[in-house]
């Protein structure tokens, strides 16, 4: 799920940036640092859309002269929940399940959380027993998300198509 | 917010920012009951563990719910409305909007059971998988099938006040069990691990889908087998002119993509597949499931497969050392596939020290003069003799014939000698066609190791009855038909040569089993002691005369013997050394800081992979 949220960080400024470009200076350091970047609690930030407020700086006291703001800032995160439904592409498949992608999230479906109508084939997919759908890479799917972990930059999830309402949905077109 | 799930993601949302809020409830909790400083100080704990660790968020701030749900619940309090009340709060983004706590405590009582139902339902799952899910594959640390995270499960079963916690869960059954395989090349950088029994259930699949589609598996070798790579580094001026004039004559052939002589800019390597691949991996890919298993890294390896597989049609699977399980061998049982379906085609026996009898061993392709150094003293690489190997009659097509016949052999069906399909072992196939390229041969050997040896351990009489010869440890003037000889002027050599039998160097022997036919004996005389002269010099001439055959002629087979020609000549590579170099080679991705001295040019495992060989 997606939110937009504002939230506030202190970032360390080198005293060579004291000047007019000071408040530019803190901005880009601020979406080097948080953008990309993932916690347990907030999930992925995918964006910080407008810096609020930098307040005062205040100079550090272990002779390194870097200042500390913090700054107030709103940035769109994308946490994932269990329970949540998502629809992710495919990324490869493998005889162990397959791996897709929704955003910046990773997902991971196993075998044993794809309906049993669908078996694996020998060239990369798993193909439906009517032979009608295929799971490969580039199809579009719709997963409920099992559980979840957190890497310092990255998202991933163990998602399951065995639910009603959940399964592919489409393609890529190649 | 109608749907079970849903009203769960605000359970845990609200628990998720709870640290946004503690003190808002905090007030409001300590205005509250008697049990609630406990699930406050539960929650603090949350939020400080849960900070920018790994902890399952979802799972702790269950966790913390029903305790809280248990304890108020043995104080007679409903105690939901002050919880909607913080979800509230957030949904709004408006801290402790006052508005919501009256509003609430009318919806409270109503709300509170099926939502407390919910949490109870939301946890059950968890806890109740813990206990009967076996987790059979773990993805990024995670149960695939149940979901739960791994370090969340240790805990548990380590942690006391967990047992209490999830009375059902019991601690849970041993995260990863013995023998569990780890799979790296799955995903870019996670790993797979399944347990035994699962690795068990895919293979069995795999099995059956290959046999009912009447296919097998086969894993190729990159680097020397399908084509060959140097660094440009180790390229001299002289060599790159040749280069160029290669090039040129490739793009006046008008290949496109079928270009043999390619420079991979960005990894800084010149790489010349071999003549024949394409008409190989096309030929074989209807009967074989084929996997790239490399010992170069990754990125080569997809850069490689980039090459000889635009489409991304022909390989199921590519395998790099980074993905293998061991460092110094490859193993069949990362690809999960059955050893008796697999066969393996690469130039190094010793680094299939467990399936030596999946092996195809092919010739080392050497186009490039520095890579060839590496292996050789003597001997001219293809390029310096400015030729190549024929890619309809050179080492591939004789393999593809090879693979083909013993898929046909396989499958064939009007067998009676053969046993039903399940049981059918393709090691037993290929030994069996082997078996035939000497048949009728009676080999004497002479000279080829010290008399004290058992014959019958040694590497080259148990490639002649791999072959299909018998050997006979004696001259016998009736029965022996060749003498297998390293040096001339011994006895047996005499008497055979006065009886008009063939007499030949060890190379015969190796060169038959690259090449999977009887080769003329003619063209691996025996020279005289004291000639000078050795079998390989000799041979080298015969091999250069359109054979086809690879680098320096009959040098090659001598040389590439792999565990056979190692102990036979001070000049040639031990096994160890062999093995070593393989890995140095591979290391740098095809030849790079294998030289040493040019292992800063190298990527950093390549200069290790040097340091490696050099120690």
């Amino acid at each position: 799920m997606f939110y937009y949220l504002r939230l506030t960080k202190s970032l360390d400024i080198h005293p060579k940036h004291f000047g007019p470009k000071l408040s530019e200076v803190i901005r880009e350091k601020l979406i080097a640092e948080t953008e990309g970047t993932c916690t347990g609690k907030y999930g992925y930030v995918v964006a910080v859309t407008r810096v609020d407020n930098i307040s005062k700086g205040r100079i550090r006291q272990d002779q390194s002269g870097y200042a500390t703001f913090e700054v107030e800032y709103g940035c769109i995160v994308c946490r994932p929940y269990k329970g949540e439904v998502l629809d992710a592409v495919v990324t490869s498949v493998n005889k162990m399940g397959f791996f897709a992608q929704a955003g910046p999230l990773q997902l991971f479906v196993t075998q044993h959380l794809i309906p049993e109508e669908f078996e694996a084939s020998d060239d990369n997919a798993f193909v439906s027993m009517d032979q009608t759908t295929r799971i490969q890479a580039g199809t579009h799917v719709r997963v409920r998300i099992v559980g979840i972990k957190y890497d310092p930059t990255e998202v991933f999830c163990i998602a399951t198509m065995k639910q009603d309402y959940l399964g592919v949905i489409g393609s890529d077109v190649i | 917010m109608e749907s079970p799930s849903s009203s769960q993601d605000d359970e845990a949302l609200a628990a998720a920012f709870d640290g946004e809020f503690e003190e808002e409830h905090g007030e409001a909790d300590d205005a509250a009951e008697e049990p609630q400083p406990e699930a406050d100080r539960i929650d603090l704990g949350e939020d400080g563990g849960s900070a920018g660790s790994d902890l399952d968020l979802d799972d702790l701030a269950e966790e913390g719910y029903k305790e809280v749900e248990e304890l108020e619940r043995e104080a007679g309090i409903t105690h939901r409305p002050a919880k909607r009340q913080r979800r509230v709060t957030f949904a709004s983004d408006e801290p402790g909007s006052p508005g919501a706590g009256p509003s609430s405590p009318g919806a409270g009582p109503s709300g509170s059971g099926p939502s407390g139902g919910m949490a109870g339902a939301g946890g059950k799952p968890s806890a109740a998988a813990a206990a009967a899910c076996l987790h059979p594959v773990w993805v990024f640390g995670l149960c695939g099938v149940c979901g739960v995270s791994k370090e969340d499960l240790e805990q548990r079963a380590g942690d006391a006040y967990g047992h209490y916690l999830t009375p059902g869960g019991g601690g849970g059954p041993p995260a990863a069990g013995a023998g569990a395989v780890r799979l790296k090349h799955l995903h870019a950088s996670k790993e797979v691990e399944i347990s035994q029994g699962e690795a068990e259930r895919v293979r069995r699949g795999a099995v059956s889908r290959l046999l009912s589609r009447k296919r097998l598996i086969l894993i190729l070798d990159l680097d020397h087998t399908l084509l060959n790579s140097v660094h440009m580094a180790e390229v001299g001026p002289d060599v790159e002119g040749q280069l160029a004039e290669v090039m040129r004559r490739e793009e006046e052939a008008n290949m496109g993509p079928r270009r043999l002589l390619h420079c991979l800019a960005d990894k800084k390597l010149w790489t010349k597949l071999r003549p024949g691949v394409f008409e190989f991996l096309e030929g074989l890919r209807e009967v074989y499931e084929m996997h790239i298993y490399t010992m170069g890294d990754k990125t080569y390896a997809a850069e490689v497969r980039r090459l000889l597989d635009p489409a991304g049609r022909l390989f199921s699977s590519v395998v790099a050392k980074d993905h293998s399980t061991t460092q110094t061998a490859k193993h069949l049982d990362v690809l999960l596939s059955a050893d008796e379906l697999a066969l393996v085609l690469d130039d190094t026996e010793a680094v299939w020290p467990g399936h030596r009898r999946n092996l195809l061993q092919i010739e080392r392709y050497h186009f490039f003069p520095s890579d060839l150094r590496k292996w050789r003293t003597d001997g001219t690489a293809l390029l310096e003799q400015g030729r190549d190997e024929s890619a309809t009659a050179g080492a591939l097509a004789t393999h593809m014939r090879v693979l083909r016949a013993v898929h046909a052999r396989f499958f064939s069906q009007d067998d009676p000698s053969l046993p039903p399909l399940e049981q059918r072992d393709v090691r037993l196939v290929l030994a069996e066609l082997k078996a035939k390229i000497l048949t009728g041969c009676r080999i004497t050997f002479s000279r080829c190791w010290a008399q004290d040896k058992n014959p019958r351990s040694e590497p080259l009489w148990q490639m002649a009855e791999g072959l299909g010869a018998t050997c006979l440890p004696a001259y016998d003037p009736h029965e022996t038909t060749h003498v297998v000889a390293a040096a001339g002027g011994t006895a047996k050599v005499h008497q055979a040569r006065s009886a008009g039998k063939a007499v030949v160097t060890p190379s015969w022997l190796q060169g038959c089993a690259f090449r999977w036919e009887r080769l003329p004996e003619a063209d691996f005389p025996v020279s005289e002691p004291g000639a000078g002269g050795e079998g390989r010099g000799v041979s080298g001439s015969g091999g250069g005369s359109g054979h086809g055959r690879s680098a320096g002629g009959g040098g090659a087979p001598g040389g590439g013997g792999g565990g056979a020609g190692g102990g036979r000549d001070g000049r040639l590579l031990s096994a160890e050394e062999e093995l070593k170099l393989a890995i140095a080679a591979a290391g740098g991705g095809g030849g790079g800081g294998a030289a040493g001295g040019s292992g800063s040019q190298g990527p950093g495992n390549g200069g290790t992979g040097g340091a490696k060989a050099a120690g």
